[in-house]
């Protein structure tokens, strides 16, 4: 079994450009056992020994009672890990120790890395990783993950110098004499009596007195158990600080201040944000087109030319129409939508953007936190769903996952782009996305006063504002289109063999015939179509490619008129969302949920449907 | 069992002690409670009669299940009571010393009535009282731009632990860099800026710093 080493730390202090400078490439989304939280690995190798490196999610605390905390005190416990990485930003020393003092206490050989040294000292604060190291007791290197400076030597010192830490925090005498007691009593160890304290552990007994213990200190000091020990923590960690780090100027606010403000922040996120999708549009567009074509011309025409027996021909094209539409979409549309966001991400804007969006989110029962999965929702609304993770509350994760899967993907804006952008006109196409944002927004209020649970409010830390490095940027954006390609492409293939093997036993035209009175008389539009509704449950550009094929044309214009074509856009946009989003859908927020999400949409897009059908017919 | 007030008072006022420092001897536990040999020993007596306590390994007391019940309700009683008198005006000796008194005999209703009248037991007193405990001060949606503050009291409710995580603890010294039109700030603390919803930002005190 390979060596396993940890990489810990803060969110944004270079954790997963270190992780890609030592790993390379070969790196894999995984689950760890007994934790749905995606988690990175890969391989490197030193003194001719594999080791697996995992890059544990970026969090604050050990002890926050999130999954991912869950998970990342999971993996520092495991004896599996020979070694845990504990990296600290160098510009933000003082915080970033509260997290290894809480690292410390397991025990695990381990060693610091004080990246981002190169812009501490450009600030002036010089770090003294030597003096450091005495008092932590273990080894601390230098780094700049930005310029590789120092990386070389992290493997080395974690496989071969990696020891338990002798730092430890004094907590005020009643918590001391409250972890006393229970070590005493039931036979655990400091951190765990301590974790008890503050409600965290597996044993019921042990929490139930520790329970008791820590209100009554509480009580006495007027602040609970988990605040005297986080504040213990913070000092310990600022005298520590205070002892390495000279300090430095503070830096000027500049830009920062312009983009934090309402006006001009608010017009600025507003022009990034439709800058962003006018991009994909266009780019999206242009690329699409030869990967369909490619497909065409070197996969699904030789299928046809073979001559095969139709069954298997059939099964063999519905493979070939999921690569075409799956990877038609992934790159052109996804790949560039993702460039664009780490872009966004890694200059620090998206946090400045959720403060702005704040008070909009909150009026939908959300924070400005939830502008990150709702925006991702425009790529792909799967790792969307996933990235709902990080709302505090399953009332904000139930209203996010209506509002997400409403958010027109990229396969939503080949439909719009396809039928309404190339046969009536842009500004038509725009006009779908308004009407879809605004009833996003209906939804969401609707839904922030009818969701029960608690509404917890937004703490966001404010990355800095830094260049993007180009090499990151690129990366991130392919580990998240992997994201699509392992979750959404797979589903994509089965369902389109199936699709195509209901197609092929008349299944599909009984379909057409039981969908006719919705199709034509609810919604105005040919009985053809509601096949290709059917098959944007698949992925939702299909309906666009189904419905040439149904008409027999590429022009649809000369089967159907300008308002045919704008409803069938519009009610293929909401209705549904597709299988794969489906499917995570369950998975991250129930089968209950999930289904009553698929109700909703299906519901609104056909009423809208209708709506316009006899307003405008 | 017979017993006198006197007697159930002791047992309950064991079975408190034993909740919150859970490995006290016998001898510590009898000078905290100032009871005498004869009148601990019957405490013990009566509480592991009524099945409250319980002997683990080496002789050491442990709480039954009922146990811990009854010392909650008694501890819930006594900070409830405390927190009321120290409200009055009481010092908090004095104040903790009548709650010892009268935590026997009230009634749950009482406390709980005593409990929505004072919010909660865990909201900071009136009055300032100095030290890690001193709760005075104003949210810190109250305080203009570049206000240097420091925070005296985080209201353990919403997403106080993520607070705390990020350094906003009592004692901590922050400014507040941005207020936007909708009361959401961004205060900088240990260096760091933090973005807060003005419902996270209400549940943070705080007074200008000395």
């Amino acid at each position: 079994m390979p060596l396993k080493v940890a990489l810990v730390g803060n969110p944004g202090v270079g954790k997963s450009l270190i992780f890609n400078q030592l790993t390379g490439v070969g790196v894999e989304i995984g689950n760890y056992p007994g934790s749905s939280v995606d988690l990175l690995s890969g391989a490197s190798c030193f003194q001719r020994e594999r080791i697996e490196v995992l890059d544990l999610p970026g969090v604050y605390s050990l002890e926050d009672g999130a999954e991912t905390d869950a998970l990342v005190r999971r993996v520092i416990g495991d004896d599996a890990v020979a070694a845990v990485v504990a990296v600290l930003d160098a510009t933000r020393l003082e915080r970033n120790l509260y997290l290894l003092l809480q690292v410390a206490e397991y025990g695990r050989p381990m060693i610091a890395v004080v990246n981002m040294i190169d812009e501490a000292e450009r600030r002036g604060a010089l770090v003294d990783t030597e003096r450091l190291g005495a008092l932590l007791g273990i080894p601390v290197l230098a780094t700049s993950a930005a310029t590789g400076q120092g990386i070389d030597r992290i493997l080395p010192s974690a496989v071969l110098e990696a020891r338990a830490s002798t730092v430890e925090v004094p907590y005020d005498h009643h918590v001391e004499a409250a972890i006393h007691s229970l070590t005493r009593t039931f036979g655990v160890d400091r951190r765990t009596a301590a974790q008890a304290l503050q409600g965290i552990g597996d044993d019921p007994e042990l929490l139930e007195t520790a329970g008791a213990v820590g209100e009554e200190i509480g009580h006495r000091h007027r602040m609970s158990a988990g605040q005297i020990i986080a504040t213990n923590r913070h000092n310990h960690a600022r005298a520590i600080a205070d002892e390495v780090v000279a300090p430095a100027d503070g830096g000027g606010a500049g830009i920062d201040r312009l983009l934090t403000r309402t006006v001009p922040g608010v017009p600025i996120l507003v022009g990034v944000l439709g800058a962003m999708l006018l991009a994909v549009f266009l780019v999206g567009g242009v690329l699409e087109e030869y990967i369909v074509r490619a497909f065409e011309v070197f996969l699904l025409e030789p299928i046809a030319a073979l001559g095969l027996h139709p069954l298997l021909e059939e099964v063999l094209r519905s493979v070939g129409l999921a690569l075409q539409s799956g990877l038609g979409i992934a790159f052109p549309y996804i790949f560039t939508f993702y460039v664009l966001l780490a872009l966004l991400e890694d200059s620090g804007y998206m946090s400045r953007a959720a403060f702005l969006a704040d008070r909009t989110m909150h009026r939908m029962g959300l924070h400005g936190e939830a502008i990150i999965p709702l925006v991702l929702g425009f790529g792909c609304n799967v790792p969307a769903v996933m990235g709902m993770r990080l709302l505090a509350t399953r009332r904000e994760r139930v209203i996010a996952a209506f509002l997400i899967t409403m958010v027109p993907c990229s396969a939503r804006t080949v439909v719009i782009s396809g039928i309404v952008a190339s046969f009536i006109s842009l500004a038509a196409a725009f006009s779908i996305y308004l009407i879809v944002l605004t009833l996003i927004v209906l939804t969401g209020l609707v839904l922030s006063r009818v969701t029960p649970g608690p509404q917890l409010g937004m703490v966001l830390e404010m990355a800095p504002l830094r260049r993007p490095q180009p090499r990151l940027v690129v990366v991130k954006a392919w580990l998240r289109i992997k994201e699509f390609l392992y979750i959404a492409m797979p589903l994509l293939l089965i369902s389109s063999v199936v699709l195509g093997l209901l197609g092929y036993y008349g299944v599909i035209a009984a379909f057409e015939v039981a969908f006719a009175p919705i199709s034509e008389g609810l919604l105005g539009l040919p009985a053809y179509a509601s096949t290709a509704l059917l098959f944007g449950i698949l992925r939702k550009e299909m309906a666009f490619e189904t419905l040439v094929v149904l008409a027999g044309t590429a022009d649809l214009n000369a089967v159907m008129s300008d308002l045919q074509l704008y409803i069938f856009a519009i009610v293929s946009t909401l209705f549904v969302p597709c299988i794969s989003t489906i499917a995570v859908l369950r998975r991250e927020i129930g089968t209950r949920i999930a289904a009553l999400i698929t109700v909703y949409t299906v519901a609104l897009g056909i009423g809208i449907g209708a709506v316009i059908h006899f307003l405008a017919g | 069992m017979w017993m006198t007030a006197a007697h159930q008072d002791h047992e309950e006022d064991l079975l408190e002690a034993l909740l919150v420092e859970p490995a006290s001897d016998e001898d510590a536990l009898a000078a905290r409670l100032g009871l005498d040999g004869a009148a601990f020993a019957g405490a013990v007596a009566a509480a592991e009669a009524h099945g409250r306590l319980e002997r683990g390994a080496g002789g050491r007391f442990r709480l039954s299940r009922e146990g811990r019940r009854i010392a909650r309700t008694i501890a819930r009683r006594h900070r409830t009571l405390a927190c009321f008198f120290e409200q009055l005006g009481m010092a908090r000796d004095a104040a903790d010393r009548e709650a010892c008194t009268l935590e026997h005999g009230v009634s749950d209703e009482a406390i709980d009535r005593l409990a929505d009248h004072l919010r909660c037991p865990a909201a900071p007193c009136t009055r300032s009282r100095g030290g890690a405990g001193g709760c005075s001060g104003r949210p810190l949606l109250d305080y203009d731009e570049g206000a240097r503050v420091c925070i005296t009291f985080v209201r353990p409710c919403g997403r106080y632990r993520r607070l705390m995580d990020m350094g906003v603890v009592p004692g901590e010294e922050v400014v507040v860099r941005r207020r936007l039109s909708n009361r959401a700030v961004v205060i900088e603390v240990k260096g760091c800026e933090i973005g807060l919803s003005p419902e996270c930002a209400a549940t943070v005190l705080a007074a200008p710093c000395p």
